[in-house]
Parts: structure tokens; C-alpha cells; sequence
């Protein structure tokens, strides 16, 4: 999860130990409420939105989702931003490279919401749960999140 | 009231039944490009799961003791913290003004006990008496000494071979 919302193995391993001692220090505060997995995939998962976040402030960067939710209309059909490439001419390398692009393009809160739901298969009361928000709103970052994917990957997922 | 957006994410994930499902294929037919969107909202997913692998831990092992070493680092961390709090901490001036108080009881009761109490010696009601009738010659010293008991005062006069027949004590 931490990978697929980051997109570099070793800001995944960092990330993943921070969220581990963190889970460890506040051992105490789980009260059984949830399972275990959900507690800690929280942990995980606030970690990483945190470092993101950071990131995206130190960098100055902005993710586009402004640009996304004015500019995608509900019903718009998506379209290739780049031309059609043969099959044979994308590798496996170069597809995940275009995957980890268009990820990284996503704010945290989109990102997050597509690997919980396509990566993880969480259902969205799960995934609600985890970023502490209604299921509509997880239900409208989805929505937004794969129109953006879409614009961005069409070509990729068309010839492959 | 749901949304355009969360109405068709959830038809896209087959999350639509029974009658939400036939009300939204009807609003479908106003956005005849939701057949093709429909389509490459599969493909995506289908696209991540099928390339957007996490690489595999290759040293399990490393990993787990950088963990614990990072743990046993913050104990060690929050232990000597600990102490500090404990000295310093919240509930040190608390018990400093309990400490303070404690000892100002401990001293106001020791002061009682050696300095008796009472008034101090009283004054012979003759004192006053007893200066009038001070002799001028500085080699001369007085002493008096008053008993309450007997209700006696004792003038005690050093250097004083003789006493004037002109002075009268009462």
C-alpha cells in the first residue's frame, strides 16, 4: 500500500518502519474496536498522507486536483493525452514508470483512495473509515481519481 | 441524495442493485459516453493490478532490526525523558511548596520548643525606682534581679563601698 502510494521502494521502506514504531508507541491506544490490520493499516496510511503532504509543501508542488474537478465534467469522456504507442513498444518498465507519473499526479486523498479500492480491494466503508470521511466522499475521490488515470494512462491501457 | 459521481463509481464497481441499478441505466441513456467510460475505468483497474506491483522485501530480516533497534533507540530515549519529567516534570513544584511547608512547620515547631513560652522575665515594678536612685559615678554598675515567686527586688550595685545617706530606696 505504502509503495503503491508513493512509488519508490525505498521512501516505502522508511515509511513503513515509521508507521511500524509508531503502531509500537501507541501500542495502548487500541481499544479492540477494530481488528488489528485496520488499526494499523491506519497508522500506515496517515504516515504516508503526512509524508506526502510534507513533501508537497517542501517541494512547492501543487497535486492537480483543482484543475481536475473543474476541468473533468461528470460524463466527459477521457482522452489520450499523448499518442497511441504499438503494444510492442511499451515495456513493462516503462509502464509502471507511467503508472508511478500519473500516481504521482494525484493528491494524497485521491491517491490514497485509489489504492485502497483497486490495489488493496478495500470495500468503501473500509476505506472511509480509514481517511475518517463519508462514503460519498470516498465515492467522489474515486470518481475523480480514475477520470484522471484514465486521461493520463488511456494509451497505455489500450495497447497493452 | 447521491451524486452523478458516486452514483456511476459505484455502477463502475458493481456496487448498484436492484432498483438504484435500474434507475441509473435510465439516466445512462442522456450520457451515451458512460459505455466507454464505463470500459476504461476497467481497464485502469485492471491496468493497476496487473503493473502496479509492490516490489518484494528482499531482506526481511534487516528490515525487522532496523525496526527494533529503532524501538529499543526511543525507549532508551523516552526512559531517560521519563526521568527528567520525573524531577522536573509536572509534579515537581507541587512538591517543592509541600517540601517548603513541611520544613517552615518543622522549624516554627523546633523555635517553639527551645525558646520557651510566656512572657519574657518581667520587670520589677521597683525598677523604675531603683534608676531614679542610679548613682552618677560611672565605677559603679546596678544589677537588678526580680523575683515574681517572692515578689522581691534584689538591687545589686558593683563598686559601691558606701551608699550616700541622701538616697532612699522605696
Amino acid at each position: 500500500m505504502i509503495y503503491n502510494m508513493v512509488r519508490n521502494e525505498q521512501d516505502a521502506w522508511d515509511l513503513a518502519q515509521d508507521g511500524f514504531v509508531k503502531a509500537w508507541k501507541n501500542i495502548g491506544r487500541f481499544r479492540g474496536q477494530s481488528s488489528f490490520f485496520t488499526w494499523l493499516y491506519r497508522i500506515l496510511m496517515n504516515v504516508t498522507i503526512d509524508s506526502l503532504r510534507k513533501k508537497q509543501i517542501e517541494s512547492g508542488t501543487e497535486f492537480d486536483d483543482a484543475i481536475g474537478l473543474h476541468n473533468i465534467a461528470p460524463g466527459a469522456t477521457t482522452a489520450p493525452q499523448v499518442e497511441l504507442q504499438p503494444a510492442a513498444q511499451i515495456s513493462d518498465k516503462e509502464i509502471r514508470s507511467r503508472i508511478d507519473a500519473a500516481i504521482a499526479r494525484l493528491s494524497p486523498e485521491h491517491r490514497a483512495a485509489i489504492v485502497m479500492r483497486e490495489l488493496d480491494g478495500l470495500e468503501y466503508t473500509e476505506i472511509a473509515e480509514q481517511m475518517e470521511c463519508s462514503v460519498g466522499t470516498v465515492m467522489s475521490r474515486l470518481f475523480y481519481a480514475r477520470k484522471k488515470l484514465q486521461t493520463m494512462l488511456k494509451d497505455v491501457y489500450e495497447n497493452i | 441524495m447521491k451524486t452523478f459521481e458516486e452514483r456511476f463509481t459505484a455502477w463502475v464497481d458493481g456496487q448498484l442493485t436492484g432498483t438504484e441499478l435500474a434507475v441509473f441505466e435510465r439516466e445512462l441513456a442522456q450520457h451515451p459516453e458512460a459505455a466507454a467510460d464505463y470500459a476504461d475505468a476497467q481497464k485502469l483497474g485492471a491496468l493497476l493490478r496487473a503493473k502496479a506491483i509492490a516490489p518484494q522485501l528482499t531482506n526481511v530480516d534487516f528490515f525487522n532490526l532496523q525496526i527494533e533497534q529503532r524501538i529499543k533507540a526511543g525507549n532508551a530515549h523516552g526512559a531517560a525523558q521519563s526521568k527528567r519529567e520525573k524531577v522536573w516534570g509536572f509534579g515537581f513544584l507541587p512538591r517543592l511548596a509541600l517540601g517548603g511547608a513541611f520544613c517552615l512547620l518543622a522549624a516554627f515547631g523546633l523555635f517553639q520548643s527551645i525558646i520557651p513560652s510566656g512572657s519574657p522575665v518581667e520587670k520589677s515594678p521597683y525598677f523604675a525606682q531603683v534608676v531614679e536612685a542610679w548613682p552618677s559615678d560611672p565605677s559603679i554598675y546596678a544589677t537588678t534581679v526580680y523575683s515574681a515567686e517572692d515578689n522581691v527586688t534584689v538591687l545589686w550595685l558593683d563598686g559601691l563601698d558606701y551608699l550616700p545617706g541622701n538616697t532612699l530606696l522605696q
